[in-house]
């Protein structure tokens, strides 16, 4: 039992050296107490979009405004969501894009969020609702996910 | 059952067994970023204990099942992979319960569901069975 336990030891330790190397070879390195910013948030900020912070969407939550548009679908929203979120599906944009910009005056700004911070359905409905007149575009990307690990309350 | 046929049946489970990790790990070595990302999703560790988890893990799979083919470490490969495997199980389990949505982070793209859980608690099944195989006297 003796020599499984360092053979174990032995595999445990090889595998965090190989993992340093590895990290050591990427561009940029992974830090190794804290996240990196997602990918994610790069693309949003490209495409004119604004990340949104946990306390504005709490307090957009409490005030009903900004509107809140929750992208994923209507399963999903069923189950939970951010009070006073409206359903606004990605997977049904075809159909009902022009539905959900119809929901905002011109220059009325607006939160979305879809499940978790790799998920891009929010991404695809703020493309839709973006309209001419410079709205204030805002993802909060943590997502539904993200809301329920910091506590977050739903309805 | 017949000893051969349980010694063939056990070196399908193993290799099987061996190639699904050192496939799932390589996977998770070309982006531990995304890894990490997929880690994190669960909520089980705190950020700060992320990323060690997203490098070292994909690591601690492929050797597992590089040493199931020494036999002198392969009961080592088959503990650690059980043990693995019984963790996936439980994390799965508790996203799925928790509500949380996604790709699980383990193979291909695989999302976080009930057949995932399923497949991941064979696994285990494997696994254990396998532990117990080389542990007969």
């Amino acid at each position: 039992m003796k020599r499984r336990l360092l053979q174990i030891a032995a595999l445990l330790a090889a595998s965090m050296a190989a993992g340093a190397v590895r990290n050591a070879a990427l561009s940029p390195s992974l830090p190794w107490t804290r996240l990196p910013e997602h990918p994610l948030a790069a693309e949003i900020i490209e495409a004119g979009f604004r990340l949104a912070a946990r306390e504005e969407v709490a307090q957009a939550s409490e005030a009903g405004w900004p509107l809140i548009f929750d992208a994923r679908s209507q399963t999903e929203y069923d189950r939970g969501h951010i009070p006073g979120a409206l359903s606004t599906p990605a997977q049904e944009l075809a159909t009902r894009g022009g539905e959900y910009a119809a929901m905002l005056g011109p220059t009325d700004p607006v939160i979305l969020y879809c499940s978790h911070e790799a998920c891009t359905d929010a991404l695809r409905v703020a493309e839709v609702i973006r309209g001419d007149h410079g709205r204030d575009v805002a993802i909060y990307l943590p997502g539904m996910v993200g809301w329920r690990a910091a506590g977050g309350p739903e309805e | 059952m017949n000893p051969a046929f349980r010694t063939t049946f056990a070196w399908i489970l193993r290799i099987g067994l061996g190639l699904l990790f050192a496939v799932a790990g390589a996977e998770k070595i070309l982006d531990p970023v995304g890894f990490a990302f997929a880690v994190d999703r669960y909520g089980i560790l705190p950020e700060a204990a992320v990323p060690a988890v997203a490098l070292g893990l994909p690591w601690v799979e492929v050797l597992s099942a590089g040493v199931l083919l020494i036999p002198s470490w392969r009961q080592s490969g088959q503990m650690l992979i059980a043990a693995m495997m019984a963790v996936f199980v439980a994390a799965v389990t508790y996203a799925l319960v928790s509500g949380i949505e996604g790709e699980c982070g383990c193979l291909a793209g695989m999302a976080l569901s009930w057949p995932t859980a399923i497949l991941k608690a064979l696994l285990l099944g494997a696994a254990v069975w396998l532990v117990r195989e080389d542990q007969a006297p």
